[in-house]
């Protein structure tokens, strides 16, 4: 398996005169899923535009394999990112949609059936759940080096959230995945390597126990 | 540029098209009717800046879509001009060859 490794490191990002980011680190690799943890506000979805490229941070260097990114998401197959909220025009249909991202929608029917008879509906007449889960099999399916997931578990009901468990699952053999969400067992639950953010700084959490040390929460893990 | 990515600023396009595409009619129509190009550029000129801030500022979310297709924003801004520009200059012609054909009749 070819080694594939995205560290971005010294990320400072400044939202008017308060400092949200104070030189941040994260590294992901292929086959581990990276997850991020962290109170609200605390950065986690800044930390994910800011590797992505979207969003203008201070400073922010991404690199892949040793290689510094310039722009990573213009760079075709290497990462993609899915936002809090939906970002997927509403007037697209999923077979569209899938098209556009080379994505075999066979490959997503084979996981979720429950798509098969919504193909050819448009974004816009689908329920958020069914938008949500959508979006995150749509990157996942991607063919990129690393998705970036911001709350993939958010509004999906707990049945379809156990099969999207055992897919990225599946999906971390082909490529690095980093998420964050507020249901952090089940963040703990699928992630291999784990980072706190707080105050403005990463922290790599090597004994899941220690989260209750940061007071991220209440008993331990 | 390959097909894939014209056919996805056809898509950025295709999203907001009714008012540049009235726009440009419209300043079509005025054009042969009085016959003053200065002010239907301005106006063409003022209304994609409008419609560009609209996108930019209250459709933000959106964009995300077509950053995960590898665009920025100054791709989306230059390919959604240069798609305008052509849409504007088609009704130009559009409303040249009515006119000729009317005078042909």
């Amino acid at each position: 398996m070819a080694e594939s490794v995205l560290i971005a490191e010294n990320i400072f990002l400044n939202i008017g005169n308060k400092e949200i980011l104070n030189g941040c680190t994260i590294r992901a690799e292929k086959g581990n899923v990276t997850g991020l943890l962290g109170r609200n506000g605390a950065g986690k979805s800044m930390i994910l535009q800011s590797v992505f490229g979207a969003r203008h941070s201070r400073e922010c260097d991404v690199f892949w394999n040793g290689e510094k990114m310039q722009n990573p998401c213009q760079k075709v197959g290497f990462i993609n990112y899915l936002p809090q909220f939906q970002f997927i025009p509403s007037h697209l249909s999923l077979k569209m949609v899938s098209r556009q991202f080379n994505v075999v929608i066979s490959e997503i029917l084979a996981f979720f059936p429950e798509f098969e008879a919504d193909v050819n509906k448009c974004i816009g007449e689908m329920s958020g759940g069914q938008v949500r889960l959508f979006s995150v099999l749509l990157l996942l399916f991607a063919e990129t080096h690393f998705t970036l997931l911001d709350e993939p578990f958010t509004h999906i009901s707990p049945l379809y959230v156990e099969r999207l468990k055992g897919l990225i699952a599946a999906k971390k053999e082909q490529k690095g995945i980093i998420l964050t969400d507020h249901m952090y067992r089940l963040v703990l639950e699928v992630t291999d390597v784990l980072y706190l953010v707080k105050d403005g700084q990463t922290t790599l959490i090597k004994e899941r126990s220690n989260l209750a040390l940061y007071k991220y929460v209440n008993e331990p893990v | 540029m390959g097909l894939k990515r014209i056919q996805n600023l056809l898509l950025f396009y295709k999203g907001y098209c009714l008012m540049p595409i009235a726009v440009s009619a419209c300043c079509a129509w005025l054009f042969y009717s009085f016959g003053d190009l200065t002010a239907q550029v301005f106006t063409k000129i003022a209304s994609d800046g409008l419609l560009l801030f609209f996108i930019f500022s209250f459709r933000r979310q959106e964009l995300y879509y077509y950053y995960n297709l590898h665009f920025t924003k100054r791709s989306l801004v230059l390919g959604y001009l240069v798609i305008d520009l052509l849409v504007f200059s088609l009704w130009f012609w559009l409303l040249k060859m009515a006119i000729w054909l009317r005078a042909c009749l």
